[in-house]
């Protein structure tokens, strides 16, 4: 791959609703806030001025339809679905099509809405089939990675857990800062360490819940975003990679390191110039859908030494005031999970930081930040990273 | 087959095929039958055996099959007994095929009816090949059909390669019209009439039976051991006194105190049980008295491996509340999880898919020996196409390579619990762990699959492998 969209595309408007069980809200609801709210954001952009759309849900309607039924608009509208990276996938295709010059403005737009099902997790109808895929929710299927990675590196299972223990604890209460999360709460140690456990040793405080929610970005080339924005969000480097799943299928891949997010942070990082993310990485919004993967991702990332992330988390250096935070917004911990609107939202915290506008939770002097959204299972996993700056480096 | 009563008897003259093999199958788990008295009253001393609330009579046909010897170029039938099919119109027989494997060349069939162990036993010694039974006996909480049944299953394979081990050297039957238990298609419970009418009904018809196998069947002295096949514990007990008073019945007290009586299969296990701890040239009376009486006279023609596996099983079972009980029976509806329905399986899927979903079979790679399960087309590890041949794992172990307990997932017996299976020569798939609760499977343990249900749709079962501890290694 020759080409990179380093400083060549940029973000000059974003829209982000509440998350959370919105019963008052349906998803045409989701999708006017959060692009009436980005259109909004741009002084003299108009929603006409708008050229095309990347509309991205898992569930919650099929084609370009709804996003043009609910906002009135007749333009290009492309569903994408991507698993958990939806949001994420609908960003790139937005990237691409400005890059490519064909379009001057366009909108990545995600909305779910999951909580009308009643469920607590989220079931995908896959095609009729032979019906032998086992019966295994999502936490259950985390929850066999912090025995496994605490096999590998012959860590003790109590420093495993007090880990898991710090992150639930750290993102809820980054959470707790944030008006748009489900969860505000500041959750103590000891009451995450008491919760009634869901799958292995995971309670409900190690897993992120799912939520109703809608996000959205305006993407312009990068020569134009200073015509719309003194405060531009500059796309760095961004990677798409789709597993073969050859880790659920054979042992030789561990489920201590999701190789799909090593490969794509790779990728991304080359085409930004990071060669030592670990100190170029000003913060982070990782897709902490359970508390081991965001202790995994730490190490995947880059972020710290194979075997070590427990040791940074349980020292503090993701927190707030940490070397490198992560997930200052709260996560997926406190936000929950509207599948496609995840993606746009990670990027939505990016945006505040870079223009000094997340209240409460501002950290001094933010560079490059990293945004990293998956979706699947352990041994196959949809993974998505992209690297932002608040300038352009020339 | 049905003769009068007075010209029935069947010789060895006529063409019998000898057993080559047999096996008894009974559950992991138990329930002692103070716990019915306790709830609801109605139980006694003892134990019966339970099925895991994801076996069913095809599972359990299946599992005592994989007991057995099987050898490929064995042809002949497969013959399927039971009084409690998954499937009616649909053969179970087919199932239980497709998921022992074989030359799919043959007659599989079912037998149904509490008696129809016995018939599929006698069928199959003139056919040849094999005969499975599989029983679930119960009735309504606190009845004697629920203390004296039990669950289990017995296989046997009649000819082909191998020593014999039995042959049957006579038969004879009375068939009667007898109203003595009956369940007309659709009811759950059996209807019994007043056993003290019945049983002596049989009781007399019996004593005739076994006089003429005296007479006429070449049992010229008592046979070694006698077992009788019969719904009620205390009669089945009293008519083997009664007929031979001085055979062998321990086989028979042994199997009632701690199993019960498990229907079609009732025949099956109890022979099975009696040649695992008989020597060459004893003989066993094998009776049976429900609607109708049958006796066999079978002479053991090798000594039994002995009853040390079967033993040990029964006596590691796990013993289950009353209450497990009735939620697995679908006595006692327990509150569903909040979860959206498994699919009801597509017929076209699982009829391409059939050596993958009935037989575990998976593929390897000729150019570079990589395994996957499900089979692939594509290989990751080198890079071929279609390169990739047939790669049975049935009866492959493996060791658990991660494991979590799974809140979330529906079960009648919560927590489920996920496991990732290495199996031995490679290849790696998540699996449900058969029964969930209390395996007793932990990271790093030595597994094998199973052949399990895996959900209901619409009252339609449906089936895949999961995984159990490796019992076959450690015995
Ligand atoms: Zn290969």
């Amino acid at each position: 791959m020759s080409g990179t969209l380093r400083d060549r595309v940029a973000v000059i408007g974003m829209g982000c609703t509440r998350f959370g069980e919105l019963w008052d809200t349906s998803s045409d609801d989701l999708l006017i806030g959060s692009v009436h709210e980005a259109v909004a954001s741009v002084p003299g952009l108009e929603l006409p001025d708008v050229e095309a759309f990347w509309y991205s849900t898992l569930a919650t309607g099929h084609s370009g339809l709804p996003l043009a039924r609910a906002l009135k608009i007749e333009a290009p509208v492309t569903r994408v679905e991507n698993f958990c990276a939806s949001g994420s996938d609908a960003f790139r295709n937005a990237a691409f099509a400005v890059a490519s010059g064909v379009y001057d403005v366009v909108m990545a737009v995600g909305v779910e809405k999951l909580k009308d099902s009643g469920f607590s997790g989220l079931a995908l109808a896959g095609p009729p089939g032979d019906n032998t895929a086992p019966e295994i929710s999502n936490p259950a299927a985390y929850a066999m990675l912090p025995d496994v990675y605490a096999g590998n590196y012959g860590v003790d299972r109590d420093s495993i857990r007090d880990a898991l223990t710090h992150i639930a604890w750290k993102n809820h209460r980054n959470g707790a800062k944030n008006p748009l999360a489900q969860y505000r709460s500041v959750v103590s140690k000891e009451h995450i360490n008491a919760a009634p456990k869901v799958a292995g040793e995971l309670s409900v405080f190690d897993c992120s819940g799912v939520a109703d929610g809608g996000a959205a970005a305006i993407i312009v080339r990068a020569e134009d975003a200073h015509r719309y924005t003194d405060h531009p969000m500059f796309l760095k480097g961004l990677s798409l990679h789709a597993g073969s799943s050859d880790g659920a299928a054979t042992a030789e891949s561990g489920y201590y390191s999701f190789t799909e997010v090593v490969a794509c942070a790779d990728q991304a990082y080359a085409q930004a110039g990071v060669t030592d993310p670990s100190t170029q990485i000003s913060f982070a919004e990782v897709h902490d859908c359970f508390t081991p993967t965001e202790m995994i991702l730490m190490e995947d990332l880059g972020f710290s030494a194979r075997g070590e992330a427990w040791k940074d988390v349980l020292d503090g250096h993701f927190d707030p005031g940490g070397r490198l935070p992560v997930n200052v917004d709260g996560g997926l911990k406190s936000f929950g999970h509207p599948v496609g609107a995840s993606g746009l939202r990670m990027m939505y915290e990016v945006w505040l930081q870079f223009r000094g506008e997340a209240e409460g939770r501002q950290l001094d002097h933010p560079g490059l930040a990293l945004v990293q959204n998956m979706g699947g299972l352990p041994g196959g996993f949809v993974s998505f990273v992209s690297i932002f700056g608040p300038e352009l480096d020339r | 087959m049905t003769t009068d009563a007075d010209e029935d008897l069947e010789w060895h003259d006529m063409t019998w095929h000898k057993i080559t093999d047999c096996s008894a199958y009974i559950p992991a788990s138990a329930l002692g039958l103070q716990a019915i008295s306790d709830a609801i009253g109605g139980g006694g001393r003892g134990t019966r055996s339970v099925a895991g609330f994801d076996e069913d009579s095809i599972t359990m046909a299946v599992a005592a099959l994989r007991g057995i010897d099987r050898h490929s170029e064995d042809a002949g039938p497969l013959l399927f007994a039971t009084s409690t099919p998954p499937y009616a119109d649909k053969t179970n027989a087919s199932t239980v095929k497709a998921a022992i494997g074989g030359d799919d060349r043959v007659m599989a069939t079912d037998v149904t009816g509490l008696r129809s162990g016995l018939s599929a036993l006698l069928l199959g010694a003139r056919t040849g090949g094999l005969v499975a039974m599989a029983d679930m006996r119960g009735g309504r909480p606190g009845s004697a059909e629920e203390r004296d049944g039990g669950d289990g299953a017995a296989a046997f394979r009649f000819g082909g390669t191998g020593q014999p081990i039995a042959q049957i050297e006579a038969a004879g039957h009375v068939s009667m019209e007898l109203m003595d238990i009956w369940r007309v298609p659709g009811a759950r419970y059996s209807a019994v009439s007043e056993e003290r009418f019945s049983q002596a009904a049989l009781s007399s018809t019996m004593d005739g039976l076994v006089a003429r196998l005296k007479d006429e069947g070449g049992l010229t002295g008592p046979p070694t051991f006698v077992v009788v096949a019969a719904p009620g514990h205390r009669f089945a007990v009293k008519l083997a006194r009664l007929v031979a008073e001085d055979s062998d019945g321990s086989t028979l007290a042994a199997h009632r105190e701690s199993v019960g009586y498990c229907g079609a299969a009732e025949v099956g296990i109890l022979l099975a049980r009696t040649l695992d701890v008989a020597k060459a040239g004893d003989t066993v009376l094998l009776l049976s008295a429900m609607g109708g009486v049958d006796g066999v006279v079978v002479r053991v023609l090798a000594d039994g491996g002995g009853s040390e596996r079967l033993d040990r099983e029964i006596a590691g079972r796990r013993m289950i509340s009353y209450t497990d009980y009735l939620v697995r029976r679908g006595l006692l509806e327990r509150e569903p999880a909040r979860r959206p329905d498994r699919p009801a399986v597509a017929a076209p899927a699982a009829f391409r898919n059939v050596r993958w979903k009935f037989r575990l079979e998976g593929s390897r790679c000729g150019q570079c020996g990589k395994v996957y399960l499900p089979p692939q087309r594509v290989c990751g590890g080198c890079g071929g196409a279609d390169t990739h041949h047939p790669y049975p794992c049935a009866d492959r172990p493996g060791t658990v390579a991660a494991i979590s307990t799974d809140g979330l997932s529906d079960t009648p017996a919560p927590p489920a619990v996920a496991a990732l299976v290495d199996f031995d020569g490679g290849g790696r798939l998540a699996m449900e762990v058969a029964e969930s609760t209390d395996s007793g499977i932990a990271l790093g343990d030595r597994v094998e699959p199973t052949f399990r249900r895996t959900s209901q749709t619409d009252g339609a079962p449906d089936y895949f492998w999961k995984i159990r501890s490796a019992i076959g290694e450690s015995a």
